[in-house]
């Protein structure tokens, strides 16, 4: 099992998650997320004052699946947060140890 | 056990009281139920006598609490103090046992305690929450002259200092109210705890007890506190909210006080609400609440009020305040009208008494806001279309502190909506999502307050300095405020889009308060417009050009952007906590500055410049339309600025060349404009963008021995690249075309790398340079990071030369920058040269890397001038 989390722009969520609902991946976890990559983060003038904007707004999203969709999970994430400008985000992908529905109990693939 | 007959028979009775409850209703529910539980506690106090007798110490059980005001809730905890007059023994567990497992076993929820006369005292001392809860302390049975002792004790206690004790009270209750929400008026209330909830009730209750030794709350009426007629409104009040928290008890099967969504439905049709005035049944529930929360709200407050408010207020209430304004006078501490007969002959002072109150901080007396209500008929036309009036209502719209606001109390008696009629449709309106916190009215009346609250640093927000700065350049104030109160006067309306019929409601509203028709349709789009910078801010990337150049286009004036920015923040944070969070704010804040930047110092900025620009895009079309039948989509290609600037024959050359581009295969296409008169030729290309391409074309020219006097690059936004060169005519005019055709094929060698320009071009500036002027030219280049939200901006001041507009985008090719446009403007011999520019990724120059490439300018220029100094 893999875990996903992609931090994307913002506009671009609703067609991320119709991107991965099209291939069958219904389950996510989103958060209003702040960072910066090589964007950086930016500074607006008003006035003559600076409001120095560090962190750009992103969104995260987060989701668990089998070992065997990440490829194309990662592949639909990157098609439709794609605007070739800078900002655009980043997908990570890293292997997930144990997963528990908490009303079931059931357990790892059985849970996802 | 032999008590747990004693609980089984309470359980039944219980249930049997709930069940005529349910079915018929019953005010006195809470009484009897508390009177089922003395007689549970007496009787089981008789069954265990015999460990009793046993005991050395003699004992009593006092109901404290709810228990002990006989208000008894259907799932409240039991609070029952066993008391003893010495520390007992282990004894004293077995009764504790005896009397208090039965009820745990049939799942009555009880709170208990066991404690000595000295340390009842002790609790009370060190904490307020024991304290209160021994206010309401009772005798239900066993040894009671040591409750008698145990209650003179606590009364010569309280009466050590009953003003420390009332302030803690009043604290408390403080500290709860911004705890669950400091407004009367929420959607989902907590009717115990909330502002205006019973808990409120309690504090006067305590409050009573402290002061006047509180028996019955008939005690408010005889100390003067409330009217004759008001008393009743009082029991009215309270019997009402108690009889909601016994159906929400009853609903939820536990001890729950906040009213949520769907509780409220089925309490609602519990009490009988039905559809009334087009308001579902629910709706006019909430109304109903709202209003007796709010009379409960006032009412303790006053109470608090006289009684002794802690310090931070009450120094306020030395000054005595007084009112200038005839037929009004100021008496305890609360405002009211004179007489009635005044009211009626001024009819200006229903309103009047408002601004007064506000400004003066003093609440109005109970009884004038009845006769607000009561003549709200005298409010007509005429009075509406008074100018004084409207103004006090916008002043009033200023008033900058949250709680007791005259908007609230206006709203209470009626007095807006005989102001403005279409109020009363958005009044006690329930919005049904997961955001609103408040109904459509409150709402309403909060996003006015949060304009005042965003602009003072006092809200502790981070730009509150943005904000203040904004809102002390908006235009008329009162346009703005009236936008901010009346943006979601469209809810009322079924079914339709709120913004826009909103707007149109709008029109109405202030056509009847005769204002100006330029202010009305400010007012009239900021509502229609209300959510577009909130959806564009998260639904559009703010970063692209494209996004902030078509939101100034909509919103065309800096004024309206202005206001509707701060309409967006106060509406957003009125609405609640989940519409409103820094990540929402700095989206929307970047993109208000940018479009700010985008109407007051670009293209756009010039007056009627959207407007101009509309009509070109229009005429371009037409004519092109005739030429391709892709007209549409090339125009829609090109971006604002590009048709802003050039003249309409320009574009449409472009736009011819654009189609040939696309038919052939060459890198670019080129055509060349002669006019015969100036000796000058003007060279317009189309070019597939690549970096490089402009800088080529100058060198181009320069090694065909042409000068370049004027230079524009421009880009669409299908990465092709356009520009116009002015430069001098070939020196041999008569075979003029062979040079073009020389200077085509030396930049197609170029660009496939077979033609060394740069060596050319040395070769060619080597030539003419001999001008001595050169050697004073004091060079500057300045990188402008701030005037465009998108680019960095180059701009280079230096003495004219062959080859310097090679040389200088050369540079700029070298160091990966991208040339978005650029303006080459020569004055005799001073050239003014600005490139708009962005890194190959889109972005601004860092600091460090345009210190770099104004180095490296600065440096290629005096190279020159070294070269042309060695040559002399």
């Amino acid at each position: 099992m893999k875990k996903i989390e992609a931090v994307i722009k913002p506009f671009k969520l609703d067609d991320v998650k119709e991107a991965l609902n099209e291939i069958g991946i219904q389950g996510m976890t989103v958060s209003e997320v702040k960072g910066y990559g090589r964007q950086k983060g930016h500074k607006e003038i008003y006035r003559g004052a600076e409001y120095v904007v560090d962190f750009v707004p992103k969104v995260k999203i987060e989701i668990a699946l089998r070992s065997d969709r990440v490829e194309e999970a990662v592949k639909a994430i990157r098609e439709a947060a794609k605007t070739d400008n800078i900002g655009d985000g980043k997908i990570f992908v890293s292997p997930l140890e144990k997963v528990v529905r908490v009303r079931t109990g059931e357990l790892d693939e059985d849970a996802l | 056990m032999r008590t747990k007959i004693l609980a089984h028979e309470l359980n039944e009775k219980k249930e049997m009281l709930s069940k005529v409850f349910l079915a018929k209703g019953d005010e006195t529910f809470q009484k009897k139920l508390s009177d089922l539980y003395d007689e549970y506690f007496m009787k089981s106090f008789e069954y265990i006598s015999d460990i009793s007798n046993r005991l050395n110490t003699p004992f009593a059980l006092v109901a404290l609490g709810g228990y002990g005001r006989q208000e008894q809730a259907p799932h409240s905890d039991i609070d029952i103090l066993f008391l003893f007059e010495n520390k007992p023994e282990d004894e004293a567990d077995s009764i504790i046992k005896e009397i208090l497992y039965p009820l745990w076993d049939y799942k009555f929820s009880i709170g208990h305690s066991t404690r000595t006369i000295s340390e009842c005292i002790k609790e009370a001392k060190s904490e307020v929450f024991n304290l209160t809860a021994m206010l309401d302390a009772r005798f239900v049975c066993g040894f009671s002259p040591l409750y008698l002792k145990f209650a003179e004790k606590f009364r010569n206690y309280l009466s050590q200092s009953p003003k420390k004790f009332t302030e803690e009270i009043i604290c408390a209750a403080e500290k709860r109210h911004n705890e669950y929400g400091n407004s009367e008026y929420l959607l989902e209330p907590d009717i115990k705890n909330g502002m205006g909830g019973l808990r409120d009730y309690h504090t006067i209750r305590w409050i009573g007890k402290i002061h006047f030794d509180l028996q019955e709350l008939k005690d408010f009426q005889y100390h003067g506190y409330l009217s004759e007629t008001e008393y009743p409104e009082f029991i009215d009040t309270l019997g009402f909210i108690t009889r909601v928290r016994n159906h929400l008890h009853f609903l939820t099967k536990r001890k729950c006080d906040k009213l949520h969504f769907d509780h409220q439905l089925q309490i609602a049709a519990r009490l009988g609400f039905t559809e009334k005035d087009g308001k579902t049944p629910v709706e006019n529930f909430l109304g109903d609440l709202h209003t007796r929360m709010n009379f409960l709200k006032e009412f303790a407050l006053m109470i608090e009020n006289e009684t002794g408010r802690p310090k931070k207020l009450g120094i306020k209430r030395i000054y005595k305040k007084i009112t200038g304004i005839e037929g009004l006078e100021i008496k305890n501490s609360l405002i009211g009208f004179k007489d009635s007969e005044k009211v009626i002959k001024d009819p200006s002072l229903l309103i009047k008494i408002f601004k007064e109150s506000g400004f003066k901080k003093v609440p109005i007396n109970l009884e004038s806001k009845r006769l607000v209500y009561d003549l709200g008929y005298l409010v007509d036309d005429n009075f509406r279309k008074n100018q004084e009036n409207i103004s006090s209502f916008e002043k009033i719209m200023t008033i900058p502190y949250m709680e007791n606001h005259p908007l609230d109390s206006m709203l209470n008696t009626g007095m807006i909506s005989h102001l403005i009629p279409e109020f009363a449709e958005i009044t006690d309106r329930i919005q049904y999502n997961d955001y609103h916190i408040y109904p459509v009215a409150r709402h309403s009346i909060r996003a006015v307050q949060y304009v005042q609250k965003l602009i003072s640093d006092k809200a502790g927000l981070k730009n509150s300095d943005l904000y203040s700065s904004i809102y002390s350049e908006i235009r008329p104030k009162r346009v703005f405020l009236w936008a901010v109160f009346l943006h979601d006067i469209g809810k009322g309306q079924e079914g339709e889009d709120h913004s826009i019929s909103g707007a149109e409601i709008v029109k109405d509203i202030l056509e009847r308060f005769d204002m100006k028709k330029e202010h009305i349709e400010t007012v009239s789009f900021l509502i229609e417009n209300h959510l577009y910078l909130v959806k564009t801010a998260t639904r559009r990337d703010i970063f692209d050009e494209e996004t902030i150049t078509a939101c100034a286009m909509k919103i065309k004036s800096a004024m309206r952007l202005k206001m509707l920015f701060l309409l967006t923040l106060a509406d957003s944070i009125a609405t609640g906590p989940k519409a409103w969070s820094e990540w929402n704010e700095s989206l929307i804040t970047s993109l208000f500055l940018k479009t700010l930047k985008v109407l007051e110092k670009g293209n756009l900025s010039a007056p009627n410049a959207i407007r101009h620009l509309e009509k070109k895009t229009f005429e371009i079309s037409k004519v092109l339309k005739g030429l391709t039948p892709d007209a549409e989509a090339i125009v829609a290609k090109m971006p604002p600025s590009y048709i802003f600037e050039l003249s309409n024959s320009d574009i449409l050359l472009h736009a011819k060349l654009y189609t040939e581009l696309v038919k052939s295969d060459h890198p670019f296409v080129m055509e060349v404009e002669k006019n015969k008169d100036s000796g000058l030729r003007r060279v317009f290309f189309c070019a597939k963008d690549r970096p490089g391409f402009f800088s080529s074309a100058a060198g181009a020219f320069t090694v065909n021995n042409m000068d370049i006097l004027d230079a524009r690059a421009f880009g669409w936004k299908n990465s092709i690249a356009l520009s116009i060169f002015t430069v001098t005519a070939p020196l041999d005019t008569v075979y003029e075309s062979r040079v073009w055709d020389k200077t085509r094929n030396d930049l197609e060698k170029t660009l496939k790398n077979e033609f060394d320009l740069k060596s050319a071009v040395t070769t060619r500036k080597k030539s003419v340079l001999n001008n001595n002027d050169v050697f004073n030219a004091k060079d500057y280049v300045k990188i402008d990071n701030d005037s465009s939200s998108f680019y960095s901006i180059v701009e280079v001041h230096t003495k004219d030369y062959p080859g310097l507009l090679f040389d200088l985008t050369n540079v700029l090719f070298r160091f990966g920058i991208d040339i978005k446009s650029a303006k080459i403007a020569t004055k005799v011999l001073q050239v003014v040269d600005v490139f708009y520019v962005s890194s190959i990724e889109g972005t601004k120059l860092s600091y460090e890397k345009g210190e770099i490439v104004r180095s490296e300018i600065l440096r290629e220029l005096s190279e020159i001038k070294e070269e042309n100094y060695e040559k002399n």
